[in-house]
């Protein structure tokens, strides 16, 4: 009753064309051909392939995919049987099996309807809730959700924070050495003012010695920050585009990823229906016509999905080369770092160790006797000015109030 | 000695009129200016002394405040270093993890570049308060007395300059004020030797000072030591 039934309705192909064609393929050592197939006797007028498995004989030669319909194995017809009965009647041949099928040559964009949009919203959002939010919600996460990606996206996240904590204490640990340097030269600035003004020999010199000194560490120190400083500049790079970029691909992953689970679960959903509809007595009207709307959405399952895998591989990849870049990045950096300090530390000791001049002899009494004979010599010279102001002698060396004096005396 | 309130009037007078012609600035017998040559040569490395420790001063406590956020700052990029690489398990964690150290100990050891400094600070702000201001006290009296001398030497020229030799009363005004002259001189010359004999005092105890506290700061090691065996140990 029922297959006069099913023969009754035409197949409704949604507009898909179909194109019939042979292929042969070689078994593998487990005898399958690495399809699995849907459909058939006694619901539906069409026998489909459910999915092509990877790296299977069906998937090396390609020319299957989801969806397409099987016509016949090794030239006998399968119309009318069941998939149970078509699945034993490719194992049954030996070898080489070929398969009759009409290829659906389905447009992907007809499968992506608004509800597959709606579920990779969905997915979007499970997956940026904890999984107690998820669980509360009764939403519940697909499998493929947490992946080691994830985990690989979180360590970015931790190397971004590192570089971005690196450049910053290495920013203000520079500009604090900057200042330092500045404060070096200011010192030596003010013990060159104080070695020049210095009446004695040694100690003028010593301190001369002792602010070129730290002049000389303020030049290390400037010479120091130039080698030092495109660290910041690498790192910035790092953080300011490898990071990003790599985060992209990551977000153009996620995408890929969503759209394949919401594939699958659109799959699952159209299974449930058409198992409770076939509980219920009520065959459903798209599996009387062919099941055109299932196939579509499992070939677009099989699309996406092809599209994930290369996607995680680029993923992956990117990752794994990020991964490296900032191990080697680091071991430079810090590398450069510590030569260039290490340099600078070598040059400044040098340097300081030259310029040890002190203790300073002070030799006081040279001076001292110096000035109070020269003193002593003008004080005497004053008196005998004064006396000679007395006598009217006077040697005109003082100004005209003297030369008056004098004028006046030579009267007297 | 006259000490007439008439006689101190007009010292009172030809001080304020020399006063006024330093204040002004106005050009002062360069004869009289030369012969005080020596003692302004002293009172110039007297200004510089004065100058130099204030700038130092400032220069120290800059220094010091420097020393202490570099200090600051490499601990804490040692920390986050030690911290991030304990973390990594890499060759870079590893690296991490000993520039870290270096820089922690970096950080201790420029600390150690106070204490002398602080020292050096302390001296030298007590050579300013005692030392200097104590001279500077000396200076400001020998210029007060330099401005006496002088307003007696202008005195003494006007005096001359209407001098007529048969006036008796003349006469005797012209040897008081050359008294004055004389009177003042003496003052100003003894002051005059305080302020050199002080100077060069000066001068020297902040050399020695300065020699001292310098011994102590140049002796303080340097950490170049560490960051050297560091460098070695990363694998280069």
């Amino acid at each position: 009753m029922f297959t006069d039934m099913d023969y009754e309705l035409e197949e409704d192909k949604l507009g898909i064309p179909t194109v019939p064609g042979t292929v042969s393929l070689k078994k593998d050592s487990n005898n399958l051909i690495g399809i699995s197939i849907g459909g058939g006797a006694q619901y539906c007028p069409c026998l489909y392939i459910v999915q092509v498995f990877d790296n299977t004989p069906a998937a090396l030669d390609g020319t299957l995919a989801a969806g397409d319909e099987i016509t016949g194995v090794n030239g006998k017809p399968v119309k009318g049987k069941t998939k149970v009965e078509v699945a034993k009647m490719i194992q049954a041949v030996q070898g080489e099996a070929t398969i009759h099928y009409n290829k659906l040559q389905a447009d992907p964009k007809q499968g992506k309807s608004l509800d597959i949009v709606l579920k990779k919203v969905k997915h979007r959002l499970v997956e940026s809730m904890s999984s107690g939010t998820a669980d509360a919600l009764g939403l519940s996460r697909a499998i493929l959700c947490n992946d080691g990606l994830v985990k690989k996206l979180e360590e970015l996240e931790k190397t971004g924070e590192l570089y971005k904590g690196l450049m910053e204490h290495t920013k203000r640990l520079l500009r604090a050495f900057f200042e330092l340097s500045q404060t070096h030269r200011a010192f030596g600035d003010v013990f060159s003012v104080i070695g020049v003004r210095e009446p004695q020999a040694a100690a003028s010199e010593a301190f001369v010695k002792f602010a070129d000194a730290h002049r000389n560490i303020e030049k290390y120190g400037i010479r120091l920050l130039k080698t030092v400083k495109p660290m910041l500049h690498d790192l910035n790079t790092y953080l300011n585009k490898a990071i990003p970029d790599t985060k992209l691909t990551i977000r153009k992953y996620l995408d890929v990823k969503f759209e394949y689970l919401s594939y699958c679960l659109k799959v699952k959903e159209m299974d449930d229906e058409e198992y409770s509809s076939i509980a219920m007595g009520e065959p459903l009207y798209r599996v009387g016509t062919g099941n055109y709307e299932y196939r579509l959405v499992l070939r677009c399952r099989q699309e996406a999905r092809a599209r994930f895998a290369k996607m995680r591989k680029d993923v992956l990849e990117k990752i794994e080369l990020l991964d490296q870049k900032h191990v080697q990045d680091i071991v430079f950096q810090l590398q450069r770092f510590v030569s260039g300090m290490s340099h600078y530390y070598d040059e400044c000791y040098a340097v300081l160790k030259e310029a040890d001049v002190f203790p300073i002899e002070v030799d006081l009494s040279r001076t001292t006797i110096n000035y109070s004979s020269q003193s002593l010599s003008s004080y005497v010279g004053d008196e005998e000015d004064e006396e000679a102001t007395e006598e009217g002698g006077r040697g005109g060396g003082e100004d005209g109030a003297e030369n008056g004096a004098e004028k006046l005396i030579d009267d007297e | 000695q006259d000490s007439s309130v008439v006689n101190k009037f007009q010292q009172k007078y030809w001080k304020t009129k020399q006063t006024l012609i330093k204040v002004t600035g106005k050009k002062e017998d360069e004869h009289v200016v030369s012969s005080d040559a020596d003692l302004d040569a002293k009172l110039e490395v007297f200004h510089s002394i004065q100058r130099t420790c204030m700038e130092l001063l400032k220069v120290i406590e800059q220094y010091q405040r420097r020393i202490c956020f570099l200090s600051q700052e490499e601990n804490e990029l040692g920390r986050f270093l030690r911290s991030q690489g304990s973390q990594d398990k890499t060759r870079a964690g590893k690296i991490m993890q000993a520039t870290g150290k270096a820089l922690c100990f970096s950080s201790q050891q420029r600390l150690a570049l106070r204490k002398p400094l602080c020292r050096l600070y302390q001296e030298v702000e007590t050579f300013r308060y005692r030392a200097i201001s104590d001279t500077w006290l000396t200076v400001n009296r020998m210029e007060q007395s330099r401005t006496e001398y002088r307003g007696a030497l202008l005195w003494m020229k006007d005096v001359s300059q209407e001098l007529d030799p048969d006036t008796q009363k003349q006469m005797e005004k012209f040897r008081k004020v050359q008294v004055q002259v004389r009177t003042t001189k003496t003052a100003f010359d003894k002051l005059k030797d305080d302020v050199c004999q002080k100077v060069d005092l000066l001068g020297a105890s902040r050399c020695n000072l300065l020699s001292h506290v310098l011994t102590t700061y140049q002796q303080i090691p340097e950490s170049s030591q560490v960051f050297l065996t560091i460098t070695t140990c990363c694998i280069f």
